[in-house]
């Protein structure tokens, strides 16, 4: 093993890596809706991903959740959360209130968003995703 | 601003890969952070160093607070229990595709001190100089040095055979 072959052999896992790498816009245009939320509201790629119900709210139209959920701050983040949503219509809140924390299994839809945003049009998307969300929970 | 970062963007990606154990989406939110961080004034670039090396340092710092979240978070949702795996994050997906010989790399790499591990990536895969990845692990040059050679003879004998 010579140092030109451990050179070969990282230029191999970068053009790897390269080769996995997300889209430039897509990162930026997620830092901006975070820059933009002035507060510390996850909206992230692995979030998101990680959420059985990314698919479905993806299907109803909507771009990504900001997912709220922990102990005493949960009511902070809570309402953190619905006001970011509030300025960014396309997005959802979805959050795990405190008492979930202490044993109630179950889940929250806080607030919706729209691609049109409205009273009308922001409830019947947080009706729906209700129903996802308990199917889901039923079917685990 | 932007197309400084864009220009950087793969790179950037690689080093967020590293300092995330090469968790693939880890490293996208790391890259999200530190992207607005700097747009929104929260990192400012002074000019002292390149902006390359000063980018990895930020990226950097972003990847220990993430990695120091996700352990409280994994402790939560310990608490937490049933109701909480929902949204338990899963396994990594296999975005990454790799070859036998990276698997072996990355697996070496590993049995190295994290020191060495950064200064051998910093050098090799991103193709900076010694002294810029000490600039931005922020040590000395003489201990990235060190590092450095440490790393390199140790990956040497791990590797041993491979060609």
């Amino acid at each position: 093993m010579t140092h030109d072959d451990l050179e070969g052999l990282f230029a191999r896992l970068r053009s790897e890596d390269r080769a996995a790498a997300p889209d430039f816009r897509d990162v930026m245009d997620r830092a901006r809706n975070s820059a933009s939320s002035g507060h510390a509201v996850r909206q992230t790629a692995s979030w998101w991903r990680a959420i059985p119900l990314g698919s479905a709210l993806a299907a109803a139209g909507i771009g990504a959740i900001a997912l709220t959920g922990g102990p005493s701050s949960s009511e902070t983040r809570f309402q953190d959360a619905v006001r970011w949503t509030d300025a960014n219509p396309l997005f959802a809140s979805v959050g795990v209130p405190s008492d979930a924390l202490l044993g109630t299994p179950q889940w929250a839809v806080l607030r919706t968003g729209s691609p049109s945003p409205g009273i009308g049009s922001g409830l019947s998307r947080m009706l729906e995703i209700d129903r996802v969300i308990n199917d889901e929970r039923n079917n685990s | 601003m932007e197309a400084r970062l864009e220009g950087l963007h793969e790179e950037s990606f690689g080093w967020a890969l590293h300092c995330c154990g090469h968790h693939h989406a880890d490293a996208e939110d790391v890259l999200q952070m530190t992207y607005a961080r700097v747009i929104s004034g929260k990192a400012v670039y002074k000019g002292k160093s390149s902006f390359r090396t000063w980018l990895f340092g930020v990226i950097r710092m972003v990847a220990r607070e993430t990695l120091r979240r996700r352990r409280r978070r994994e402790r939560l949702d310990e608490r937490a229990v049933g109701h909480l795996s929902l949204v338990a994050e899963p396994e990594a997906p296999a975005v990454v595709e790799r070859s036998e010989l990276t698997r072996r790399l990355l697996e070496a790499l590993t049995a190295l001190p994290e020191r060495q591990r950064e200064v051998l990536h910093l050098v090799f895969y991103e193709g900076l100089s010694v002294a810029e990845a000490a600039e931005v692990l922020e040590i000395g040059v003489g201990s990235a040095r060190t590092h450095y050679a440490r790393g390199k003879e140790r990956m040497k004998k791990l590797l041993g055979g491979e060609r």
